[in-house]
């Protein structure tokens, strides 16, 4: 029988359940550009990697379609990788979502699932999501905090 | 392969939760070290799938239309057999 391990309850919200996921994967390489509202993950992985609790090369790229393209780099390498966009940080990763399913680098990316203009809206909309169905990722959606951190 | 986690905007990004947090050792200890799909080269060796300067190798090269959907095929198959390398937690898929 396996040994039950004890488990810490943390308030957290969506965003940081993410952050905390990705920091407790023991990542190499995170590649992003901030954008709302996907925000608080890069910020806590930044802290993260300012503060020395994780290992992460953490990449500051001038677009979404320079991160894809850093991410796709990255993981033909050695090494593990995150990133996280949400609307039209995603709508501009288009071209390198294609590029990174046909390299079959395996990248994990958190979508914080956000309208697209116009007009502008900041709030929930898988409409993002929806426009990349056809370039060959995988799509899982959370529930909750909790489904995050798995 | 590649995989998005969707969450919905502020209805989930923002809004504060209890979740349960494993110890990082565990979870370290799920995750271990990245492993790779073997290919094979032209000279018939077996080389993990990453870029290695001891056994250079082209990712993404271009393909003409006889090959692009046999290639796309290809794609979906490693999805599809996908799921059977996660039960077997086989380190060597087939792609």
């Amino acid at each position: 029988m396996k040994s039950v391990v004890k488990q810490e309850t943390h308030a957290v919200n969506g965003d940081e359940a993410v952050a905390l996921a990705v920091k407790q994967a023991d990542v190499d390489v995170v590649a992003a550009y901030p954008i709302t509202p996907q925000t608080i993950i890069v910020e806590k992985l930044s802290e993260y990697v300012a503060n020395h609790e994780v290992e992460t090369e953490y990449v500051c790229t001038e677009s979404e379609h320079s991160a894809m393209a850093a991410c796709l780099a990255a993981s033909a390498t050695e090494a593990r990788i995150f990133t996280a966009t949400a609307s039209a940080g995603l709508a501009l990763m288009h071209e390198m979502l294609f590029v990174t399913s046909g390299c079959r680098a395996p990248v994990v990316m958190a979508v914080a699932n956000r309208a697209l203009s116009a007009p502008l809206n900041i709030h929930g909309d898988h409409s993002d999501a929806m426009a990349e169905r056809d370039s060959g990722w995988i799509q899982i959606y959370a529930e909750n905090a909790q489904s995050m951190t798995q | 392969m590649p995989v998005i986690v969707g969450l919905d905007g502020f209805t989930l990004s923002h809004t504060l939760e209890n979740a349960q947090i494993l110890p990082d050792q565990t979870v370290r200890d799920f995750v271990k070290i990245r492993q790779f799909p073997v290919v094979l080269t032209p000279e018939g060796k077996t080389v993990p799938f990453k870029l290695d300067p001891e056994t250079p190798m082209t990712m993404g090269p271009v393909a003409l239309p006889n090959y692009y959907f046999e290639f796309k095929r290809a794609r979906r198959s490693a999805y599809e057999n996908g799921s059977d390398v996660q039960k077997s937690n086989h380190l060597h898929a087939k792609i």
